[in-house]
């Protein structure tokens, strides 16, 4: 009974807004709001399986209602609730905390929107990004670990800018785990299953800048969005109501660029971002897709360390190339005196460029002949005078001219013992040698989940040919400068030909590591020395065997969508004395980063097959 | 032979992540993830800059607005981060680090530029980010032009 009277009594107390959000309610309701793609956008509902709607977000204060993560509809009752109905508005009120849904919710409701000048903190964030405009930066690969080749990105949000400024000092919205554990293994699993939890952060560009372009070496690629100012305003806001959530981070499905691309498309729901994204989201492919679909209205370039250093060096002529030469490779901080002033200039700046690409980690510590090396150099460098820096080019290889990340393949063929075949074959992701160049780093193959099943004709069944987990192919021709190694690695399970069997299936892992030359940008030898353990039921005796040998073979590129690729592999087995020999020869030719035709001649020990392949990039 | 293969699928999907975590972090991408990270000289210098005296290590939404972008740490911030890159700019008299400089001081970047690079022993004669910083206010103070418009 006493409760009862409280409740009238409560009832009474509140009864005029009360009233007035009820009927706000009513016409929200009325309205189907709950429904509504930008109000599903907004808090990140998807179908799931069963049909029912489930928020992404993870963090539980991200809801008003207890039920909110999984109804919309309690969630935007108590919402419009929570947000016209407040008596005092301070920073914890819902008006502060979620200004995109109050200013959704008051475009919708033909209502007023309460006042944010209370909102102390969310105003001092809203200004600090001062924007004009936003671009989704994309991190391209990073050398020598293949696997970034999947690029990273994150949004920055532009300053207004004249023509001599910097974007340094503009802000960046970043996605990302935490994870709570190094371990490599713990690591990986609760990437892949969403035990780290993602959150957005802000950090100024300057420090992605040093982060990728100097530390890891990785070309920025920006793409300025054809956002309206109003469409622009609400992604900060809506940002600014992830501040308290987390999303739970996978690795493949809801990562960087997933959650970016949804955040975008929450304030600006007429660009239908996500709709075309595979399951899984490779951040190359989300740059491919704002380009496509014409969402980009402005790209500009940073170029890495790497390629600031290989910029310059191309401008230097003859001379000043002889003696840069000399000094990056005797590490000599004595430019020649009998050069002129000029010159002496151009070598110190090309030098400088190549210590910070080299050894950006070395020059940090100051007791290391690098740091000593880089200041004695400064200080010739700051005695001599000013000069106008070279304009950089860009890059032919560029993100968002790259094929789609998937693979379907058909091809058909015959052996030299008359049977004729036929296969198809997918790949997950992402790009081999003879595939497309696109905006994938040349030289480089990177395959992760390629399978191919076969039909003989004479046996009228049907068999994998092989399943590659990984295969991946790494080749760094030597030049004057860098000395790298070059490398593959492969693990799968693949049909292989010897004396005992043929078409026989085996769990093979192929590691190798050798050097390569190119004479020309056009080609490549290279020359590897290999091991390839295969395990198989067919072998005889010993089912594991393990082959080592030699590896030679080159790439020819005449046109970016055009390669020839081969090889000649030869594998000697100890324990069972037998050998193992493959060639190959494979040439493609692709059409609009859509399509290519291919032919592929394969000699593995005495079994030859010729085939035609097919592919289609999607 | 299922079982084995299981076992180096699993293996091998270890060893392609932890490659990938070596590059940039778990998941792929940030560096909230990065700064607590020991195996890569990239990562430890990075820790050490953000565990230095304008830095912060944690991150979230107000991170970039709060700790690097706001009044007395904005510029503290920006040296501290661009320490090299600034030093080979002044040694050079000109560069974008020099610009970025200039536009968190609030000043001209060509007098500013200059004014470094005159002063250049001076003011980089310690690698501290904070005693730079301090050096940095000096030649501005000592400079009129300069004086008149940065906020040192």
């Amino acid at each position: 009974m006493p409760a009862l009277l409280g409740l009238a009594f409560l009832f009474l107390f509140c009864s005029p807004t009360l009233g007035q959000t009820s009927g706000l309610t009513q016409k929200a309701l009325d309205l189907h709001l709950d429904q509504d793609s930008e109000w599903l956008l907004l808090l990140d509902y998807k179908k799931t399986f069963f049909g029912k709607y489930k928020s992404e977000a993870d963090g539980l204060t991200y809801f008003l209602s207890p039920n909110g993560k999984n109804s919309p509809k309690d969630e935007l009752i108590q919402n419009i609730h929570a947000i016209f109905e407040e008596p005092t508005i301070n920073d914890n009120s819902a008006r502060c905390r979620f200004p995109a849904r109050a200013y959704y919710l008051a475009k919708k409701l033909e209502v007023t929107l309460p006042s944010d000048t209370p909102c102390g903190e969310w105003q001092k964030f809203y200004s600090s990004f001062k924007a004009e405009s936003v671009s989704v930066v994309f991190s391209s690969y990073f050398i020598n670990n293949p696997s970034s080749t999947f690029g990273h990105t994150f949004l920055r949000f532009n300053q207004p800018r004249s023509l001599q400024d910097t974007d340094l000092t503009d802000l960046s919205v970043n996605f990302a785990a935490n994870p709570w554990s190094q371990n490599p293994f713990i690591y990986t699993l609760g990437g892949l299953i969403g035990w780290f939890p993602g959150i957005f952060s802000t950090i100024p560009y300057y420090y992605k800048v040093r982060e990728y372009n100097n530390f890891e070496s990785r070309d920025l690629w920006s793409y300025k969005l054809d956002l309206s100012k109003e469409e622009l305003d609400q992604l900060i806001r809506h940002l600014w109501e992830y501040k308290d959530t987390h999303f739970d981070y996978f690795f493949f499905t809801e990562n960087c660029s997933y959650h970016l691309m949804t955040a975008i498309e929450a304030a600006a729901p007429r660009l239908h971002l996500s709709e075309d994204l595979h399951p899984w989201v490779i951040p190359s492919d989300t740059i491919l897709n704002l380009y496509k679909k014409n969402y980009v209205k402005e790209i500009s370039y940073r170029p890495s360390s790497q390629n600031t250093f290989l910029g310059n060096y191309s401008f230097l002529n003859k001379s000043q190339k002889a003696e840069a030469k000399r000094i990056i490779l005797s590490q000599s901080p004595e430019v020649s005196w009998t050069l002129p002033q000029e010159d002496r200039i151009a070598v110190i700046d090309t030098t400088l460029d190549w210590i910070d690409y080299k050894y950006n980690k070395e020059i940090q510590n100051k007791s290391s002949w690098q740091y000593q090396w880089y200041n004695s150099l400064l200080d010739k460098r700051a005695i001599l005078p000013v000069v106008e820096p070279h304009l950089l080019q860009e890059p032919k290889i560029k993100p968002h001219l790259g094929h789609p990340s998937e693979r379907a393949g058909v091809s058909f063929g015959y052996n030299n013992q008359i049977y004729g075949f036929q296969r198809i074959s997918m790949r997950f992701a992402l790009h081999d040698l003879l595939d497309p160049q696109g905006g994938y780093p040349e030289n480089t193959q990177i395959e992760f989940a390629n399978l191919t099943l076969q039909l003989r004709n004479h046996l009228k069944r049907i068999e994998l040919q092989q399943s590659q987990l990984v295969d991946v192919i790494t080749l760094n021709p030597l030049n004057d400068f860098e000395k790298g190694f070059s490398w593959k690695m492969s693990l799968g399970t693949r049909t292989f030909q010897n004396k005992d069997c043929f078409y026989c299936h085996g769990i093979n892992a192929q590691f190798a590591a050798g050097i390569a030359l190119g004479p020309s940008s056009k080609i490549l030898f290279y020359t590897f020395l290999q091991t390839e353990p295969i395990y198989s039921e067919s072998f005889k005796g010993h089912k594991l065997r393990n082959f080592v040998g030699p590896e030679v073979g080159f790439l020819i590129n005449p046109a970016f969508n055009f390669k020839i690729h081969s090889f000649y592999n030869l594998g000697y087995d100890i324990t069972q004395k037998n050998s193992y020999s493959t060639a190959e020869l494979s040439l493609r030719k692709s059409f609009a980063n859509k399509w290519s035709l291919g032919t592929k001649t394969r000699l593995e020990n005495d079994i030859l097959e010729n085939s035609l392949e097919a592919y289609f990039y999607f | 032979m299922s079982k084995l293969l299981i076992a180096i699928t699993v293996i091998a999907t270890a060893y392609s992540f932890s490659a990938s975590a070596a590059g940039y972090g778990t998941a792929g991408c940030g560096l909230g993830s990065m700064v607590f990270k020991d195996q890569k000289g990239a990562v430890q210098i990075f820790a050490a800059t953000t565990n230095g005296t304008f830095g912060n290590q944690t991150f979230g939404i107000t991170t970039g607005t709060s700790n690097c972008n706001d009044g007395k740490n904005l510029i503290g911030a920006y040296i501290n981060t661009n320490y090299d890159a600034i030093k080979t700019a002044a040694a050079r008299g000109q560069g974008e680090a020099l610009t970025g400089l200039a536009k968190v001081y609030n000043c001209g970047s060509h007098e500013l530029s200059q004014a470094l690079k005159t002063n250049y022993q001076e003011v980089f004669k310690s690698q501290d980010a904070q005693e730079t910083k301090a050096h940095i206010d000096n030649v501005i103070n000592s400079t009129p032009a300069l004086k008149a418009t940065c906020q040192a």
